[in-house]
């Protein structure tokens, strides 16, 4: 049976709207001042950063041993308090949604519990990594079904990541991502992370003419996928997307390339090649879309997803990179769906998570969050029919485990 | 059910987790049971967390006072009985104690209120589902799909979650209100009044309850977006079930077993579109309050409407999805195939609103439309609906559930027939074939519910129009084709380029065919036959049909559907006993047949529907030993509607006789494949004879109807794939009675002459060795020139141009007395026309002249008033029954017939001799005996 101890509960606090932050003001225009935040919580935090510290050798270790003994650890750490809501402060839907998807990733926490805190109070403050382990934390240790993000969006602020912006999710994970990264000073965690979530291709040009070839490798932190093929046919399943992406391109006419052996310009073939796909795989469906002289409009119609994913079976040989290894690797369970709903320039995010620990799916609307089945994950997939419904925008993909 | 009634009820093992729950000091169990619903109605966790500016939460002190306050009322409810006194003191002590530990904090016992009803709670979930799953094995009855019960358990939650909603809605009013209130009276005191400690704790203070606001609204909105979210997932479930219900109303308009039932479907509906119409007022009540008090960046104003968008689209989706037409249009006589319409014949159709909510005020008025968007094709007819287009959407009706509004009794008129005068279609005139054009029946309803206003639209599947009967079948066969194949429901251009059917979804249909009209369908070797005649011997599933080849008839050979339904027909009309029984095999192949024959014991036979008839044709294919030895295989041939009309198929088979000089006829048919003995199987099915006494056995010989077939014993069997070719092409063998009467050479052979006196007398020969009745015949003095005459009248007959059927009631013997047996009603049957009658008239009049028989014949051919009036000694039926009596005695014994033919049957007597004296132990018993076959009118009297 569940205690319950009011006087606990109390020791955590109560928050308040800083007025930089949120500036509640009444309708009469007239603004209601209000004090400084509260600092209460704020030893309890950094007593629990120590103990993250205390326990990092050990789980230096453990992290080497792999995924099972990680999850072991750091799930139970991770997830004593099940999935937590945060608030919206002021159209953060769309960070929420992020933050819920980095925070329900152990492999990321156990990246992000293993940072060095900066010792300054103003760097502190403006250290994203440092205040998601914080928000982590109060999330972890809140008796209450939500939390408020202050002090981080405060932070992402001093980063020109403004509040009351409609934020496009793609865009955001994106600076979200390599401000985190970039913040991260131990060099060897760094690469942990981009390890985690970066997908290497190669991209080359053929001339048709000579067949000598250009390469270049890149990193991608998504796959943006696209929604109609060349000939702007709707692709029917997450898997023809794929391919499509994958599919090489004829470049001739005006699209032509110098080639250099040719030394002019001639018909090319463009593709790519897949050299490594990460840990967490993070697939964008370009749903949104640019129409001259109008407003992005969106694409609601139904692009099925699976729930587990074989490159192996997707890509052709040629389109695999003949250097990538692991590829008996490359098989995918879906973790996270951040979806949509609402017009483009005008909606909601919510994002839908699987928690590896419970096995459960969870739904994380702003300070709400529930329990779902699949079935609600499906219903993502998006209608023609309906324009305001939820679509999925954002795919997370994460390896299976070997077991 | 209050939460608290529901703990009460659960099962022992749970209990005791809410007794352990109760157990701790927090809370007096009975403070639980009295105030259970207004302590479900708060909402406590809210007060637990009172904004940091005020140390006394106003909202748990508020709760904490009002706890209070209820215990004394109900204290002061008790009376002076000795139990209540107990129940006062624990009260009172319950009170005291909680007064005593929460004064100070009342936010501790909010705290634990809270805890304790999602603690409640926790276990409430946790023994309904094992309870669920206890009951699970015995209440799958009606066999719930996982679907189904999810929809019933997300629509229970969705349920649950909007009024909790509905809670926090009125908990925000409240905490709303108390903030304007106090900020209004601070902006009083402020205004003028120099800065202060005081005033500036009041802001404080007041900033607070603005943030404490401002996570409220955030919070319900939140839950808003979550319980859309999950709503759309109900709706998605729901518009499966609904796409299921309407496959399978397709599937059952074509004939199959599907269950069509709207009543969950419609709970589950009105459920949903409940939750949202709440919801809905809910966001309308947010939209309220926003007006009455907002905020920079208040989270009402930017995610309002945006919730609203989102939930008007779903319950117009939700709503529209659910007007639906119920009854598919269909006219009330013909053989259950809806989605024919005659013009001119009425009709009827039922739309239902499956969401069941509506306005007392609003009248729901549906109207019809034929062809909306009619496509765009030339001479695409159009017509006219008949009488009223407009009706109301009742829900009141007591014979009809639901939001129904049904039309009955409506036709259609071709706009066209005035005009044009016929309104039929000339080939040329029009793209498609009038059984090909596709019509819908549009409904469009205004609906109006509390201040949502849509116009929803629903059709009929296609219908095919026609202007009379005989197209019936062929627009059928369009109906089958277009719900077989279309994946369009309202594809009106369908038949422009119609897809081909694979035979696996051929079959099934053909299948639902059989089992609609007959209630048994077609088993596995029945429709591999079937395959094989469309497909050849490498028929699989996957082979495909084209419409042409399936329904065009492209005379003079038929169609494959014309086929089927003609046997469809026959069987519904003639067969359906012995094919719901499954004595029919049917469907098999003369290869296949006599395959299966071969292998089986001399005298097995099956029934099998002729390939060559049109109308529909059974025959009967037996095995019998051939001429070395080899067991060979013979089929009559086929019986069509006009037989059976006159004699049931039974009957047939159980009198069936065959004859061949040299032997003695017998009845081939001796065991229903594989081996079931004939009267076993048939024997049911037999006209009931009747049983005499002896004293009218005396006066009249029996005779019955049978079914004879002959062949000369030289004359070769015709290879069997000719067997069915025209009658005409099988040379003389007469190896069966109306293959003989249907050709005139046929009687030219038996034609009188020298020559020609032995097939005669064959002729006679069969009449006397298959019918008793005939040889008495015989024997009352039919001499070669009556015989011959006899064939000369009907040879005349024939001349006369009669058809088979009038013939074969002047064939010498078993014609008149096919033509007696039955009684008058049978005779009525077999006498198709008086115009037949009539023709027969001349040859018959001599016939009388020779005998009595035929004059009766043709006194019992117009039917009983006509045979008063014809013939004044015979008007009474008894003394024709009599006759009938005495008959079947006669050809009952087969023994009696021998003796019968004892002196020389073959050779006629002399005209003037008595009629041979029989002896021995026959059925008549001296000369006197021998009944009045030789029959003058006394003889009826």
């Amino acid at each position: 049976m569940e205690t319950y101890l009011p006087s606990h509960r109390f020791s955590l606090g109560p928050f308040v709207l800083l007025q930089s932050l949120c500036c509640v003001v009444l309708w009469m225009g007239q603004g209601i001042g209000c004090p400084e935040k509260s600092r209460k919580s704020e030893p309890a935090l950094n007593q629990s950063m120590r103990k993250a510290k205390d326990g990092e050798e050990g789980r230096e270790e453990a992290v080497e041993r792999g995924d099972k003994q990680l999850r072991a650890l750091s799930g139970a750490a991770d997830l004593n308090n099940g999935a937590i809501g945060l608030y919206n402060m002021g159209l953060s839907c769309c960070l929420n949604s992020l933050l819920q998807v980095f925070f329900m990733n152990i492999h990321f926490t156990v990246i992000l519990r293993r940072i060095k805190v900066p010792t300054v109070r103003t760097e502190q403050k403006k250290s994203v990594p440092y205040q998601m382990l914080l928000l982590l934390e109060q999330m972890q240790r809140s008796k209450q079904r939500a939390v408020y993000p202050q002090e981080l969006v405060r932070c992402l602020t001093l980063h020109n990541l403004k509040l009351f912006v409609q934020y496009d999710a793609a865009q955001l994970f994106l600076s979200l991502w390599n401000l985190i990264k970039s913040q991260i000073t131990d060099g060897q965690l760094a690469d942990r992370l981009t390890t985690l979530y970066t997908i290497r291709v190669q991209e080359y040009l053929v001339c048709q003419k000579c067949s000598f070839e250009t390469k270049r490798d890149s990193n991608l932190l998504t796959l943006p996928l696209p929604m109609f093929n060349s000939c702007s046919q709707r692709l029917k399943t997450l898997e023809d997307s794929l391919r499509c992406f994958f599919q090489p391109e004829q470049l001739t006419d005006s699209n032509m390339c110098l080639c250099e052996q040719c030394e002019r310009k001639t018909p090319c073939l463009q593709g790519m090649r897949l050299t490594c796909l990460p840990h967490t795989l993070t697939l964008h469906l370009k749903r949104f879309y640019y129409r001259k002289s109008s407003w992005t409009q969106k694409i609601s119609y139904s692009l099925p997803f699976p729930q587990s994913l074989d490159f192996n079976q997707i890509l052709t040989q040629e389109q695999c990179h003949p250097d990538a290894k692991e590829k008996a690797d490359w098989q995918y369970d879906l973790f996270g769906v951040v979806a949509h709903s609402g017009l483009a320039s005008f909606g909601h995010y919510c994002a839908y998570i699987w928690s590896l620990t419970e096995g459960k799916w969870y739904c994380f609307n702003d300070s709400s969050v529930c329990q779902v089945s699949w079935d609600d994950v499906k219903c993502t997939y998006g209608n023609s029919h309906t324009h305001w419904g939820e679509t999925a925008y954002l795919l997370v993909y994460m390896r299976k485990n070997p077991q | 059910m209050a939460q608290w009634q529901e703990v009460q009820q659960l099962e022992k093992a749970y209990l005791e987790q809410v007794h352990q729950l109760y157990s701790e000091d927090h809370l007096p169990m009975e403070v639980r049971q009295y105030l259970a619903p207004w302590l479900e109605d708060q909402n406590w966790s809210r007060a637990a967390e009172p904004p940091a500016a005020e140390p006394h939460s106003s909202q748990a002190h508020m709760l904490f006072q009002t706890l209070l306050a209820l215990l004394d009322d109900q204290y002061s409810r008790f009376g002076a009985s000795e139990n209540d006194f107990v129940l006062k003191h624990n009260l009172r002590k319950s009170k005291l104690n909680l007064q005593a530990r929460y004064q100070e904090c009342p936010e501790q016992l909010a705290n634990v209120i809270a805890n304790l009803l999602r603690e409640e709670k926790a276990i409430l979930s946790r023994g309904l589902a094992a309870q669920q799953a206890a009951a699970q094995p015995p209440a799958s009855a009606p066999m719930e799909t996982d679907r189904q019960q999810k929809i019933e358990r997300r629509l229970a939650e969705a349920k649950a979650a909007v009024q909790e909603l509905d809670r926090e809605v009125r908990h925000l009013e409240e905490l709303q209100d108390t903030f304007d209130f106090r900020y209004k009276l601070h902006r009083m005191v402020a205004s003028g009044a120099p800065p202060s400690p005081d005033l500036a704790r009041q802001t404080e203070q007041l900033q607070a309850m603005l943030n404490n606001l401002d996570r409220s609204r955030k919070d319900v909105l939140a839950r808003a977006q979550e319980l859309l979210g999950r709503c759309e997932t109900l709706r998605d479930f729901l518009l499966e079930e609904l796409a299921e219900w309407k496959d399978r109303q397709r599937r059952a308009c074509i004939g199959a077993a599907c269950d069509s039932s709207l009543s969950r479907l419609e709970t589950w509906f009105t459920g949903a579109a409940e939750v949202l119409f709440q919801l809905w007022r809910l966001l309308q009540a947010l939209g309220d309050q926003h007006v009455k008090l907002t905020y920079q960046h208040d989270p009402l104003a930017t995610q309002r409407p945006l919730l609203e968008s989102r939930l008007q689209e779903q319950l117009s989706c939700l709503l529209r999805s659910a007007f639906v037409v119920e009854i598919q249009p269909i006219m009330p006589f013909p053989n259950r195939r809806p989605l024919v319409l005659k013009t001119g014949s009425k009709f009827s159709v039922r739309a239902r609103l499956l969401v069941k909510l509506q306005d007392r005020s609003h009248r729901l008025e549906v109207k019809i439309v034929l062809d909306q968007h009619p496509p765009d094709v030339k001479g695409f007819r159009k017509f006219n609906i008949l009488t009223s287009t407009s009706k109301t959407l009742v829900q009141d009706d007591p014979q009809m559930e639901g939001l129904v509004c049904d039309f009955r009794h409506i036709s259609l008129k071709d706009q066209r027939a005035g005009a044009s005068g016929k309104g039929s279609k000339g080939a040329s005139e029009g793209l498609l074939a009038i059984t090909e054009e596709l019509h819908l029946i549009t409904f469009t309803l205004d609906y109006k519910y509390q201040e949502l206003a849509l116009e929803l639209q629903t059709s009929t599947l296609p219908v095919v129009i026609i202007s009379s009967n005989n197209q019936f079948s062929s627009a059928w066969a369009s109906v089958l084709w277009f719900n077989m194949l279309s994946p369009d429901p309202k594809n009106q251009l369908f038949f422009s380029a119609p897809p081909a059917a694979s035979w696996a979804q051929l079959a099934e249909v053909l299948n639902w065919q059989f089992s609609a009209a007959t209630e048994r369908g077609l088993d596995k070797e029945q429709l591999h036959m079937l395959a094989e005649k469309l497909f050849g011997p490498e028929a699989t599933p996957a082979s495909t049909l084209t419409w042409a080849k399936f329904a065009k008839d492209n005379p003079p050979v038929f169609s494959f559907w014309t086929w089927l339904d003609g046997i469809l027909n026959l069987i519904r009309d003639h067969l359906a006993q012995l094919w719901k029984d499954g004595h029919i095999m049917g469907f098999v192949s003369r290869k296949r047949e006599r395959q299966l024959l071969k292998r089986k014991q001399m005298g097995t036979f099956l029934l099998r529907f002729s390939e060559s008839s049109r109308e529909g044709g059974i025959t009967c294919s037996w095995v019998e030993p051939g001429e070395k030895g080899q067991p060979k295989v013979r089929s009559v041939e086929p019986y069509t509607k006009m037989e059976l009309t006159s004699l049931p198929l039974p009957d047939i088979i159980h009198d069936y006789q065959l004859v061949a000089a040299e032997n003695i006829p017998e009845n081939p048919l001796k065991f229903l494949y594989p081996g079931t003995p004939r009267d076993e199987a048939f024997g049911k099915y037999y006209t009931e004879r009747r049983e005499v006494d002896l004293l009218e056995r005396r006066k009249y010989l029996n005779r019955r109807l049978i079914r004879v077939s002959s062949r000369q014993p030289h004359e070769p069997w015709l290879p069997e794939d000719m067997v069915a070719a025209p009658p005409a092409a099988e040379g003389l063998a007469a190896n069966h009675l109306e293959a003989l009467e249907l050709g005139a050479n046929r009687l030219e052979a038996l034609e009188p002459g020298a020559s020609h006196l032995e097939p005669l007398e064959l002729g006679a020969n069969h009449v006397e060795a298959l019918e008793p009745g005939a040889c008495g015949l015989e024997a009352l003095g039919l001499g070669a020139y009556e015989l011959e005459s006899l064939e000369l009248g009907a040879y005349g007959l024939e001349a006369l141009g009669l058809g088979a059927y009038g013939l074969e009631a002047l064939e010498p013997g078993a014609n008149h007395l096919e033509a007696l047996e039955p009684g008058p009603s049978r005779l009525e049957a077999l006498e198709p026309g008086p115009s037949r009658l009539e023709a027969l008239e001349p040859g018959p009049s001599r016939l009388e002249a020779l005998e009595p028989g035929p004059s009766r014949l043709e006194a019992l051919e117009p039917g009983p008033s006509r045979l008063e009036a014809l013939e004044p000694g015979a008007s009474t039926q008894e003394a024709l029954e009599a006759l009938k009596q005495e008959l079947d005695l006669m050809s009952f014994d087969q023994a009696g017939s021998n003796v019968l033919r004892g002196g020389d049957p073959y050779l006629p007597p002399p005209a003037d001799m008595p009629p041979p004296v029989l002896s021995g132990n026959t059925l008549f018993l001296g000369a006197n005996d021998l009944p009045p076959l030789h029959v003058d009118s006394k003889d009826f009297q």
